[in-house]
Protein backbone atom coordinates (compact mmCIF):
# COMPACT_ATOMS: atom_id res chain seq x y z
CA UNK A 1 0.00 0.00 0.00
CA UNK A 2 3.00 2.29 0.59
CA UNK A 3 3.75 2.22 -3.15
CA UNK A 4 0.18 3.22 -3.98
CA UNK A 5 0.27 6.12 -1.52
CA UNK A 6 3.62 7.20 -2.94
CA UNK A 7 2.02 7.25 -6.42
CA UNK A 8 -1.00 9.21 -5.10
CA UNK A 9 1.28 11.82 -3.53
CA UNK A 10 3.05 12.25 -6.87
CA UNK A 11 -0.39 12.61 -8.51
CA UNK A 12 -1.55 15.20 -5.96
CA UNK A 13 1.67 17.13 -6.50
CA UNK A 14 1.19 17.06 -10.28
CA UNK A 15 -2.58 17.48 -10.72
CA UNK A 16 -3.62 18.89 -7.36
CA UNK A 17 -1.35 21.95 -7.49
CA UNK A 18 -4.00 24.24 -8.97
CA UNK A 19 -6.63 22.88 -6.57
CA UNK A 20 -4.37 23.48 -3.58
CA UNK A 21 -3.61 27.02 -4.76
CA UNK A 22 -7.35 27.73 -5.18
CA UNK A 23 -8.05 26.26 -1.75
CA UNK A 24 -5.40 28.50 -0.21
CA UNK A 25 -6.79 31.58 -1.96
CA UNK A 26 -10.33 30.85 -0.77
CA UNK A 27 -9.21 29.96 2.76
CA UNK A 28 -7.31 33.25 2.98
CA UNK A 29 -10.02 35.51 1.53
CA UNK A 30 -12.93 33.80 3.34
CA UNK A 31 -12.38 35.77 6.61
CA UNK A 32 -13.01 38.99 4.69
CA UNK A 33 -16.20 37.72 3.05
CA UNK A 34 -18.52 38.51 5.97
CA UNK A 35 -19.30 34.88 6.68
CA UNK A 36 -20.33 34.11 3.09
CA UNK A 37 -20.96 30.36 3.23
CA UNK A 38 -19.83 29.74 -0.36
CA UNK A 39 -16.44 31.32 0.29
CA UNK A 40 -16.01 29.26 3.47
CA UNK A 41 -17.15 25.97 1.96
CA UNK A 42 -15.57 26.13 -1.50
CA UNK A 43 -12.07 24.94 -0.45
CA UNK A 44 -13.79 21.96 1.20
CA UNK A 45 -15.68 21.22 -2.05
CA UNK A 46 -12.35 21.24 -3.92
CA UNK A 47 -10.86 18.88 -1.33
CA UNK A 48 -13.92 16.62 -1.70
CA UNK A 49 -13.52 16.21 -5.47
CA UNK A 50 -9.79 15.42 -5.26
CA UNK A 51 -10.13 11.57 -5.18
CA UNK A 52 -12.39 11.58 -8.26
CA UNK A 53 -10.02 13.94 -10.07
CA UNK A 54 -7.11 11.56 -9.39
CA UNK A 55 -9.20 8.59 -10.52
CA UNK A 56 -10.00 10.30 -13.80
CA UNK A 57 -6.27 10.76 -14.53
CA UNK A 58 -5.66 7.11 -13.59
CA UNK A 59 -8.36 6.05 -16.03
CA UNK A 60 -6.86 8.17 -18.81
CA UNK A 61 -3.36 6.76 -18.22
CA UNK A 62 -4.70 3.16 -17.80
CA UNK A 63 -3.05 3.04 -14.39
CA UNK A 64 -6.17 1.37 -13.00
CA UNK A 65 -5.56 -1.55 -15.43
CA UNK A 66 -1.84 -1.78 -14.70
CA UNK A 67 -2.31 -1.47 -10.94
CA UNK A 68 -4.75 -4.40 -11.06
CA UNK A 69 -1.81 -6.51 -12.27
CA UNK A 70 0.44 -5.37 -9.40
CA UNK A 71 0.60 -7.17 -6.03
CA UNK A 72 -2.21 -5.14 -4.46
CA UNK A 73 -5.66 -6.29 -3.43
CA UNK A 74 -8.69 -4.46 -4.76
CA UNK A 75 -9.34 -3.26 -1.20
CA UNK A 76 -5.88 -1.65 -1.09
CA UNK A 77 -6.40 0.03 -4.47
CA UNK A 78 -9.67 1.57 -3.24
CA UNK A 79 -8.26 2.45 0.18
CA UNK A 80 -5.36 4.38 -1.36
CA UNK A 81 -7.86 6.82 -2.89
CA UNK A 82 -9.88 7.22 0.32
CA UNK A 83 -6.72 7.69 2.40
CA UNK A 84 -5.22 10.21 -0.02
CA UNK A 85 -8.59 12.00 0.00
CA UNK A 86 -8.21 12.33 3.76
CA UNK A 87 -4.63 13.62 3.29
CA UNK A 88 -6.14 16.61 1.48
CA UNK A 89 -9.49 16.92 3.29
CA UNK A 90 -8.21 16.92 6.89
CA UNK A 91 -5.71 19.82 6.54
CA UNK A 92 -8.26 21.87 4.53
CA UNK A 93 -10.93 21.31 7.22
CA UNK A 94 -8.50 22.13 10.04
CA UNK A 95 -7.24 25.31 8.38
CA UNK A 96 -10.80 26.41 7.45
CA UNK A 97 -12.05 25.81 11.01
CA UNK A 98 -9.05 27.61 12.51
CA UNK A 99 -9.49 30.65 10.26
CA UNK A 100 -13.23 30.81 10.91
CA UNK A 101 -12.60 30.53 14.67
CA UNK A 102 -10.11 33.42 14.44
CA UNK A 103 -12.62 35.45 12.37
CA UNK A 104 -15.53 34.79 14.71
CA UNK A 105 -13.55 35.27 17.92
CA UNK A 106 -12.58 38.76 16.72
CA UNK A 107 -16.25 39.64 16.37
CA UNK A 108 -17.91 41.47 19.23
CA UNK A 109 -20.53 38.81 19.87
CA UNK A 110 -18.98 35.39 19.39
CA UNK A 111 -21.80 32.86 19.03
CA UNK A 112 -20.50 29.39 19.99
CA UNK A 113 -23.64 27.73 18.60
CA UNK A 114 -23.09 29.34 15.21
CA UNK A 115 -19.45 28.25 15.28
CA UNK A 116 -20.40 24.65 16.10
CA UNK A 117 -22.95 24.49 13.29
CA UNK A 118 -20.35 25.95 10.93
CA UNK A 119 -17.88 23.21 11.91
CA UNK A 120 -20.55 20.59 11.20
CA UNK A 121 -21.08 22.05 7.71
CA UNK A 122 -17.35 22.41 7.01
CA UNK A 123 -16.81 18.76 7.96
CA UNK A 124 -19.81 17.47 6.04
CA UNK A 125 -18.85 18.81 2.62
CA UNK A 126 -15.43 17.18 2.01
CA UNK A 127 -16.47 13.93 3.68
CA UNK A 128 -19.97 13.42 2.29
CA UNK A 129 -19.33 14.54 -1.28
CA UNK A 130 -16.83 11.76 -2.04
CA UNK A 131 -18.77 9.36 0.18
CA UNK A 132 -21.80 9.62 -2.11
CA UNK A 133 -19.97 9.74 -5.42
CA UNK A 134 -16.97 7.40 -5.10
CA UNK A 135 -18.84 4.06 -4.90
CA UNK A 136 -20.38 4.72 -8.32
CA UNK A 137 -17.04 5.84 -9.72
CA UNK A 138 -15.42 2.63 -8.47
CA UNK A 139 -18.29 0.57 -9.87
CA UNK A 140 -18.34 1.85 -13.45
CA UNK A 141 -15.35 4.18 -13.81
CA UNK A 142 -15.09 7.96 -13.98
CA UNK A 143 -16.11 8.31 -17.61
CA UNK A 144 -19.30 6.27 -17.31
CA UNK A 145 -20.27 7.79 -13.99
CA UNK A 146 -19.67 11.38 -15.08
CA UNK A 147 -23.34 12.23 -15.64
CA UNK A 148 -24.41 10.62 -12.38
CA UNK A 149 -21.52 12.41 -10.67
CA UNK A 150 -22.61 15.81 -12.00
CA UNK A 151 -26.20 15.10 -10.92
CA UNK A 152 -25.00 14.03 -7.46
CA UNK A 153 -22.85 17.15 -7.01
CA UNK A 154 -25.67 19.38 -8.28
CA UNK A 155 -28.25 17.66 -6.03
CA UNK A 156 -25.84 17.88 -3.09
CA UNK A 157 -25.34 21.60 -3.70
CA UNK A 158 -29.12 22.18 -3.89
CA UNK A 159 -29.67 20.22 -0.68
CA UNK A 160 -26.83 22.19 0.95
CA UNK A 161 -28.35 25.54 -0.08
CA UNK A 162 -31.81 24.39 1.08
CA UNK A 163 -30.48 23.14 4.42
CA UNK A 164 -28.52 26.35 5.02
CA UNK A 165 -31.65 28.41 4.23
CA UNK A 166 -33.74 26.31 6.60
CA UNK A 167 -31.06 26.49 9.29
CA UNK A 168 -30.68 30.25 8.86
CA UNK A 169 -34.46 30.60 9.19
CA UNK A 170 -34.16 28.66 12.47
CA UNK A 171 -36.72 26.14 11.20
CA UNK A 172 -34.61 23.25 12.46
CA UNK A 173 -32.40 23.16 15.54
CA UNK A 174 -28.72 23.85 14.83
CA UNK A 175 -26.14 21.61 16.43
CA UNK A 176 -25.68 23.71 19.51
CA UNK A 177 -23.55 21.62 21.79
CA UNK A 178 -20.24 19.84 21.56
CA UNK A 179 -22.11 16.57 22.19
CA UNK A 180 -24.32 17.12 19.15
CA UNK A 181 -21.31 18.07 17.08
CA UNK A 182 -19.55 14.85 18.07
CA UNK A 183 -22.67 12.88 17.08
CA UNK A 184 -22.72 14.63 13.70
CA UNK A 185 -19.03 14.03 13.13
CA UNK A 186 -19.42 10.37 14.04
CA UNK A 187 -22.40 10.12 11.68
CA UNK A 188 -20.41 11.68 8.84
CA UNK A 189 -17.46 9.40 9.57
CA UNK A 190 -19.81 6.39 9.52
CA UNK A 191 -21.15 7.42 6.09
CA UNK A 192 -17.55 7.83 4.83
CA UNK A 193 -16.58 4.37 6.12
CA UNK A 194 -19.73 2.79 4.66
CA UNK A 195 -18.92 4.41 1.33
CA UNK A 196 -15.34 3.06 1.58
CA UNK A 197 -16.64 -0.49 2.17
CA UNK A 198 -19.20 -0.20 -0.63
CA UNK A 199 -16.49 1.00 -3.03
CA UNK A 200 -14.33 -2.02 -2.13
CA UNK A 201 -17.33 -4.30 -2.73
CA UNK A 202 -17.95 -2.77 -6.18
CA UNK A 203 -14.26 -2.67 -7.14
CA UNK A 204 -13.79 -6.36 -6.35
CA UNK A 205 -16.37 -7.12 -9.04
CA UNK A 206 -14.91 -4.72 -11.59
CA UNK A 207 -13.23 -6.19 -14.67
CA UNK A 208 -10.26 -4.58 -16.40
CA UNK A 209 -10.26 -5.37 -20.10
CA UNK B 1 6.95 -27.70 -11.10
CA UNK B 2 4.87 -25.96 -13.73
CA UNK B 3 4.99 -22.19 -13.74
CA UNK B 4 1.49 -22.06 -15.11
CA UNK B 5 -1.32 -24.60 -15.39
CA UNK B 6 -4.61 -23.60 -16.95
CA UNK B 7 -7.44 -26.08 -17.11
CA UNK B 8 -10.73 -25.65 -18.94
CA UNK B 9 -10.63 -21.86 -18.65
CA UNK B 10 -13.84 -20.29 -19.87
CA UNK B 11 -15.04 -16.72 -20.10
CA UNK B 12 -17.99 -15.37 -22.05
CA UNK B 13 -18.74 -11.88 -23.26
CA UNK B 14 -21.48 -10.82 -25.64
CA UNK B 15 -20.07 -11.85 -29.03
CA UNK B 16 -16.97 -13.61 -27.69
CA UNK B 17 -16.26 -16.78 -25.75
CA UNK B 18 -12.93 -18.04 -24.47
CA UNK B 19 -13.75 -21.68 -24.67
CA UNK B 20 -12.23 -24.26 -22.32
CA UNK B 21 -8.58 -23.25 -22.64
CA UNK B 22 -5.97 -25.74 -21.43
CA UNK B 23 -2.35 -24.67 -21.22
CA UNK B 24 0.76 -25.72 -19.30
CA UNK B 25 4.00 -23.80 -19.02
CA UNK B 26 6.81 -25.82 -17.41
CA UNK B 27 9.32 -23.94 -15.25
CA UNK B 28 12.37 -22.69 -17.11
CA UNK B 29 10.51 -22.41 -20.40
CA UNK B 30 9.04 -19.72 -22.62
CA UNK B 31 5.55 -20.17 -24.00
CA UNK B 32 4.33 -18.03 -26.86
CA UNK B 33 0.63 -17.34 -27.07
CA UNK B 34 -0.07 -16.62 -30.70
CA UNK B 35 -3.32 -15.40 -32.17
CA UNK B 36 -4.89 -12.78 -34.36
CA UNK B 37 -6.22 -9.58 -32.84
CA UNK B 38 -9.29 -10.51 -30.82
CA UNK B 39 -8.35 -14.19 -30.54
CA UNK B 40 -8.42 -14.05 -26.73
CA UNK B 41 -4.73 -13.59 -25.82
CA UNK B 42 -5.22 -10.55 -23.62
CA UNK B 43 -8.37 -12.07 -22.11
CA UNK B 44 -6.36 -15.17 -21.15
CA UNK B 45 -3.60 -13.05 -19.59
CA UNK B 46 -6.07 -10.89 -17.67
CA UNK B 47 -7.84 -13.99 -16.40
CA UNK B 48 -4.51 -15.36 -15.17
CA UNK B 49 -3.91 -12.12 -13.24
CA UNK B 50 -7.56 -12.09 -12.04
CA UNK B 51 -8.06 -8.69 -13.64
CA UNK B 52 -11.23 -10.19 -15.09
CA UNK B 53 -13.23 -12.97 -13.49
CA UNK B 54 -13.41 -16.43 -15.04
CA UNK B 55 -16.71 -18.23 -15.64
CA UNK B 56 -15.16 -21.69 -15.19
CA UNK B 57 -11.86 -23.52 -14.99
CA UNK B 58 -8.77 -23.38 -12.80
CA UNK B 59 -5.57 -21.37 -13.01
CA UNK B 60 -2.48 -22.33 -11.06
CA UNK B 61 0.46 -19.93 -10.99
CA UNK B 62 3.75 -21.26 -9.56
CA UNK B 63 1.77 -24.10 -8.00
CA UNK B 64 -0.82 -21.86 -6.30
CA UNK B 65 -4.44 -21.32 -7.33
CA UNK B 66 -4.88 -17.76 -8.55
CA UNK B 67 -7.89 -17.32 -6.28
CA UNK B 68 -5.75 -17.83 -3.16
CA UNK B 69 -3.21 -15.26 -1.95
CA UNK B 70 -2.84 -13.77 -5.41
CA UNK B 71 -1.07 -10.68 -4.00
CA UNK B 72 1.63 -12.98 -2.65
CA UNK B 73 1.87 -14.79 -6.00
CA UNK B 74 2.01 -11.49 -7.89
CA UNK B 75 5.15 -10.60 -5.94
CA UNK B 76 6.76 -13.32 -8.07
CA UNK B 77 5.27 -12.21 -11.38
CA UNK B 78 6.62 -9.51 -13.66
CA UNK B 79 3.93 -8.06 -15.91
CA UNK B 80 4.13 -5.99 -19.08
CA UNK B 81 0.78 -5.06 -20.58
CA UNK B 82 0.02 -3.90 -24.09
CA UNK B 83 -0.89 -0.43 -22.80
CA UNK B 84 1.93 0.05 -20.34
CA UNK B 85 -0.41 1.80 -17.87
CA UNK B 86 2.19 3.98 -16.19
CA UNK B 87 1.03 7.50 -15.24
CA UNK B 88 2.08 9.90 -17.99
CA UNK B 89 3.73 12.49 -15.76
CA UNK B 90 6.05 10.11 -13.88
CA UNK B 91 9.68 9.61 -14.83
CA UNK B 92 11.64 6.37 -14.54
CA UNK B 93 13.15 7.37 -11.18
CA UNK B 94 9.76 8.11 -9.64
CA UNK B 95 8.35 4.86 -11.01
CA UNK B 96 11.31 3.05 -9.46
CA UNK B 97 10.46 4.59 -6.09
CA UNK B 98 6.81 3.46 -6.34
CA UNK B 99 7.87 -0.06 -7.31
CA UNK B 100 10.43 -0.20 -4.46
CA UNK B 101 7.48 0.16 -2.07
CA UNK B 102 5.37 -2.28 -4.12
CA UNK B 103 7.62 -5.33 -4.52
CA UNK B 104 9.25 -7.01 -1.52
CA UNK B 105 12.31 -8.06 -3.51
CA UNK B 106 12.72 -4.92 -5.60
CA UNK B 107 16.33 -4.20 -6.52
CA UNK B 108 17.30 -0.59 -7.19
CA UNK B 109 20.63 -1.82 -8.58
CA UNK B 110 19.02 -4.17 -11.11
CA UNK B 111 16.55 -1.47 -12.16
CA UNK B 112 19.27 1.16 -12.61
CA UNK B 113 21.34 -1.36 -14.60
CA UNK B 114 18.43 -2.18 -16.90
CA UNK B 115 17.59 1.50 -17.44
CA UNK B 116 21.17 2.04 -18.53
CA UNK B 117 21.35 -1.13 -20.64
CA UNK B 118 18.09 -0.32 -22.44
CA UNK B 119 19.00 3.41 -22.78
CA UNK B 120 15.90 4.58 -20.93
CA UNK B 121 16.08 8.22 -19.79
CA UNK B 122 15.63 8.54 -16.03
CA UNK B 123 14.34 12.12 -15.79
CA UNK B 124 11.99 12.38 -18.79
CA UNK B 125 8.25 11.96 -18.16
CA UNK B 126 6.65 8.77 -19.43
CA UNK B 127 4.42 10.71 -21.84
CA UNK B 128 7.45 11.80 -23.85
CA UNK B 129 8.53 8.18 -24.46
CA UNK B 130 8.06 6.41 -27.80
CA UNK B 131 6.01 3.20 -27.72
CA UNK B 132 9.20 1.15 -27.85
CA UNK B 133 10.66 3.10 -24.94
CA UNK B 134 7.46 2.60 -22.92
CA UNK B 135 7.63 -1.14 -23.51
CA UNK B 136 11.31 -1.20 -22.51
CA UNK B 137 10.51 0.59 -19.26
CA UNK B 138 7.74 -1.94 -18.58
CA UNK B 139 10.23 -4.75 -19.18
CA UNK B 140 12.80 -3.11 -16.88
CA UNK B 141 10.19 -2.94 -14.09
CA UNK B 142 9.15 -6.56 -14.67
CA UNK B 143 12.75 -7.74 -14.42
CA UNK B 144 13.77 -5.76 -11.33
CA UNK B 145 12.01 -7.59 -8.54
CA UNK B 146 13.37 -11.12 -8.87
CA UNK B 147 10.23 -12.43 -10.60
CA UNK B 148 9.93 -16.14 -11.31
CA UNK B 149 7.34 -15.73 -14.03
CA UNK B 150 7.11 -12.99 -16.64
CA UNK B 151 3.73 -12.36 -18.25
CA UNK B 152 4.12 -10.20 -21.33
CA UNK B 153 1.13 -9.06 -23.34
CA UNK B 154 2.26 -7.90 -26.79
CA UNK B 155 5.43 -6.61 -25.13
CA UNK B 156 7.62 -6.71 -28.22
CA UNK B 157 5.16 -4.83 -30.44
CA UNK B 158 6.44 -1.43 -31.47
CA UNK B 159 10.08 -2.25 -30.82
CA UNK B 160 12.55 -1.69 -33.63
CA UNK B 161 14.46 -4.80 -34.78
CA UNK B 162 17.65 -3.89 -32.88
CA UNK B 163 15.86 -3.29 -29.58
CA UNK B 164 13.68 -6.36 -30.17
CA UNK B 165 16.82 -8.45 -30.54
CA UNK B 166 18.19 -6.90 -27.34
CA UNK B 167 14.98 -7.67 -25.48
CA UNK B 168 14.90 -11.24 -26.81
CA UNK B 169 18.44 -11.70 -25.44
CA UNK B 170 17.33 -10.37 -22.06
CA UNK B 171 14.44 -12.85 -21.99
CA UNK B 172 16.73 -15.70 -22.98
CA UNK B 173 19.13 -14.72 -20.21
CA UNK B 174 16.20 -14.62 -17.77
CA UNK B 175 15.18 -18.20 -18.54
CA UNK B 176 18.71 -19.53 -18.07
CA UNK B 177 17.63 -19.94 -14.46
CA UNK B 178 15.53 -23.12 -14.44
CA UNK B 179 13.03 -21.59 -12.02
CA UNK B 180 12.26 -18.69 -14.38
CA UNK B 181 9.53 -18.84 -17.03
CA UNK B 182 7.86 -16.54 -19.52
CA UNK B 183 4.38 -16.39 -21.00
CA UNK B 184 4.44 -14.01 -23.92
CA UNK B 185 1.60 -13.16 -26.28
CA UNK B 186 1.93 -11.61 -29.69
CA UNK B 187 0.40 -11.59 -33.12
CA UNK B 188 3.89 -11.11 -34.58
CA UNK B 189 4.79 -14.76 -34.91
CA UNK B 190 8.39 -14.23 -36.01
CA UNK B 191 9.17 -12.68 -32.59
CA UNK B 192 7.99 -15.73 -30.76
CA UNK B 193 9.48 -18.24 -33.18
CA UNK B 194 12.99 -17.17 -32.15
CA UNK B 195 12.24 -17.04 -28.47
CA UNK B 196 9.82 -19.75 -27.43
CA UNK B 197 10.13 -23.35 -26.30
CA UNK B 198 6.37 -23.87 -26.40
CA UNK B 199 3.80 -22.48 -28.78
CA UNK B 200 0.05 -22.11 -28.29
CA UNK B 201 -2.27 -21.01 -31.09
CA UNK B 202 -5.47 -19.23 -30.09
CA UNK B 203 -8.19 -18.62 -32.62
CA UNK B 204 -11.57 -17.03 -31.90
CA UNK B 205 -11.34 -18.01 -28.24
CA UNK B 206 -10.36 -21.61 -28.90
CA UNK B 207 -6.97 -23.24 -28.38
CA UNK B 208 -6.00 -24.80 -31.70
CA UNK B 209 -2.78 -26.30 -30.43
CA UNK B 210 -0.37 -26.05 -27.49
CA UNK B 211 2.87 -27.94 -28.03
CA UNK B 212 6.65 -27.80 -27.82
CA UNK B 213 8.01 -25.74 -30.72
CA UNK B 214 10.47 -28.44 -31.78
CA UNK B 215 7.71 -31.06 -31.77
CA UNK B 216 5.61 -28.83 -34.02
CA UNK B 217 8.51 -28.33 -36.42
CA UNK B 218 9.15 -32.10 -36.46
CA UNK B 219 5.47 -32.98 -36.85
CA UNK B 220 4.56 -30.62 -39.66
CA UNK B 221 6.14 -29.80 -42.98
CA UNK B 222 5.44 -28.39 -46.42
CA UNK B 223 4.98 -30.42 -49.57
CA UNK B 224 5.20 -28.65 -52.91
CA UNK B 225 4.25 -29.99 -56.30
CA UNK B 226 1.61 -30.05 -58.98
CA UNK B 227 -2.04 -30.72 -58.16
CA UNK B 228 -1.64 -34.20 -59.67
CA UNK B 229 1.43 -35.03 -57.57
CA UNK B 230 -0.35 -34.05 -54.40
CA UNK B 231 -3.45 -36.10 -55.19
CA UNK B 232 -1.77 -39.18 -53.68
CA UNK B 233 -1.77 -37.54 -50.25
CA UNK B 234 -4.24 -38.73 -47.64
CA UNK B 235 -6.65 -35.75 -47.18
CA UNK B 236 -6.42 -36.29 -43.39
CA UNK B 237 -2.72 -35.39 -43.37
CA UNK B 238 -3.25 -32.05 -45.10
CA UNK B 239 -3.68 -29.13 -42.73
CA UNK B 240 -4.10 -26.56 -45.47
CA UNK B 241 -3.53 -26.38 -49.19
CA UNK B 242 -2.66 -23.30 -51.22
CA UNK B 243 -3.02 -23.45 -54.97
CA UNK B 244 -1.40 -20.99 -57.34
CA UNK B 245 -0.32 -20.76 -60.97
CA UNK B 246 3.04 -22.25 -59.95
CA UNK B 247 1.61 -25.34 -58.30
CA UNK B 248 0.26 -26.47 -54.98
CA UNK B 249 1.78 -25.96 -51.54
CA UNK B 250 0.36 -28.08 -48.74
CA UNK B 251 1.04 -27.93 -45.02
CA UNK B 252 1.05 -31.56 -43.93
CA UNK B 253 1.60 -33.94 -41.03
CA UNK B 254 4.95 -35.56 -41.81
CA UNK B 255 4.21 -39.04 -40.46
CA UNK B 256 1.35 -39.60 -42.91
CA UNK B 257 3.33 -38.67 -46.02
CA UNK B 258 4.30 -41.53 -48.35
CA UNK B 259 7.98 -42.50 -48.15
CA UNK B 260 10.12 -40.84 -50.75
CA UNK B 261 8.02 -37.72 -51.04
CA UNK B 262 10.07 -34.61 -50.38
CA UNK B 263 8.91 -32.62 -47.33
CA UNK B 264 10.27 -29.14 -46.70
CA UNK B 265 10.66 -27.54 -43.27
CA UNK B 266 7.89 -25.29 -42.03
CA UNK B 267 8.07 -22.10 -40.01
CA UNK B 268 5.79 -21.49 -37.04
CA UNK B 269 4.34 -18.53 -38.92
CA UNK B 270 3.39 -20.70 -41.93
CA UNK B 271 1.92 -23.35 -39.64
CA UNK B 272 -0.07 -20.70 -37.75
CA UNK B 273 -1.46 -19.19 -40.96
CA UNK B 274 -2.35 -22.65 -42.30
CA UNK B 275 -4.16 -23.65 -39.13
CA UNK B 276 -6.07 -20.36 -38.93
CA UNK B 277 -7.12 -20.58 -42.58
CA UNK B 278 -8.26 -24.14 -42.12
CA UNK B 279 -10.16 -23.22 -38.96
CA UNK B 280 -11.87 -20.41 -40.84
Amino acid sequence: MKGLLCKELYSIRKYGGMYILLMLVFVLIAPFANGNLFMIIYPCVLAGVMPTTLLSYDERDKWEVYSAALPYSRAQLVSAKYVCGLFVQIPVVLVTVLIQWLRMSRMAAFDPNEFISLIATILAVPLLMPAFTLPLVFKVGVEKSRLAYIIAVFAGSLIGVYVSMVVQADAVPRPSSVGMLICLVLGEAAVYILSWLLSIHFYKKREFN
Amino acid sequence: MNALEITNLTKSYPGFRLDGINLTLPSGCILGLIGENGAGKSTTIRLILDMIHKDAGTIKILGRDNQEDLCLTKQEIGVVLDDAGIPQFLNAMQIGKIMRYTYNRWSDGTYAGLLEKLSIPTKKPFKSFSRGMKMKLGIAIALSHDAKLLILDEATNGLDPVVRDEVVNIFNEFTRDASHSILISSHIVSDLEKLCDYIAFLHKGKMLICEEKDVLLETYGIVRGSAQELEVLDPDCIIHKKESAYGVEAVVRREQIPTGMKIGPISIEDLFVAMIKEAN
